[in-house]
């Protein structure tokens, strides 16, 4: 194994947040999307809203996405990613892109 | 392992969210076109009312107002595919080359369904144009359908129908200003029926009952 190869349980560690499937689902959505409405997302993953508050504020309390309600043609809550999120995500994803290069 | 399953689930629920967010611009796009189509039709037979409002000469105030209703409509239309990202995406999944000739063709199916509409007989004149938009909906279905999974939209086979089906009873009213009215009044409706089927469709796509 090269040196600047990571080191698979670092990856896991360090992505601790994204443990979760449902974490990771919205972190790599909301990349790609940079935002999605609170419904939309509860829908996707098939989550009751107490269930999808529990994770967005766990992503919300290390600063990687923000909620804000807007008005659409009604009052819309949104999930937004922030900066430090898109680019903690990427990071991960580039680590595990590797591991599963190595694994593979 | 346990991760590339990660990622494989959280990609599947991705590529749903995409095809949510397409199919609601496809809804926007055809509910839009219902309200502008009759608009401008409307405009054009009866140009003396709203110009007199706006203190307006008609010739100046019809090509303006048209100019207006038409670049809001297509504003619209174009912010809400692009918004989402969901063009892009959508035109990642087939080549350039499958893209751009199924332009060609689909161009050519409804051009020449149109062209043929100038060799109808004068008291079919007006259901002409309906059985050319009813024809050419279907057979662009039909053809994106056979070819491509990435490009089959059912709101086509909604918009036929309902075209064809209308175009029966508007017959006996031959190439009169009434049937022309009535012609646009099905136009419109068949717009806003694609349009709210293609809501449904996109909920289903949210929930992953799409199949």
């Amino acid at each position: 194994m090269a040196e600047e190869d990571p080191n698979p349980l670092e990856v896991l560690e360090k992505g601790g947040v994204f443990a979760s499937q449902h974490r990771f689902t919205i972190m790599l959505l909301l990349y790609l999307h940079k935002r999605a409405g609170f419904t939309e997302v509860q829908r996707l993953l098939d989550l009751t809203p107490g269930n999808l508050d529990h994770h967005l504020r766990r992503l919300e309390e290390i600063g990687y996405v923000r909620t804000r309600h807007v008005l659409d043609w009604r009052p819309l809550k949104v999930v937004e990613i922030t900066k430090l999120g898109a680019a903690e995500f990427r990071e991960y994803a580039v680590n595990l892109r590797q591991l599963l290069e190595q694994v593979t | 392992m346990e991760e590339f399953e990660k990622l494989d689930k959280a990609l599947r629920v991705v590529e749903r969210y995409e095809d949510y967010l397409f199919r609601r611009a496809m809804g926007v796009a055809f509910v839009v076109n219902g309200l502008i189509f009759p608009l401008m039709v409307l405009l054009a037979l009866n140009p003396e009312g709203p110009s007199s409002y706006f203190n307006m000469d008609p010739e100046v105030f019809v090509p303006l107002a048209t100019g207006v209703i038409l670049l809001a409509g297509v504003s619209v239309i174009i912010y809400v595919f692009t918004s989402a990202h969901v063009v892009s995406s959508r035109l990642r999944k087939t080549s350039l080359w499958a893209n751009s000739s199924h332009m060609i063709l689909e161009f050519c199916i409804w051009f020449f369904s149109f062209y043929l509409t100038k060799y109808a007989p004068e008291p079919y004149r007006v259901v002409s144009w309906l059985w050319a938009g009813g024809f050419a909906s279907l057979a662009t279905y039909a053809f994106n359908r056979k070819t491509s999974e990435n490009w089959s939209y059912p709101e086509l086979i909604v918009v036929g129908v309902i075209v064809l089906v209308a175009s029966i009873p508007i017959l006996p009213f031959g190439a009169t200003e009434t049937a022309s009215l009535i012609s646009v009044a099905v136009l419109s409706i068949s717009f806003f029926a694609a349009g709210i089927y293609s809501f449904s469709v996109a909920q289903r796509f949210l929930t992953g009952n799409s199949k």
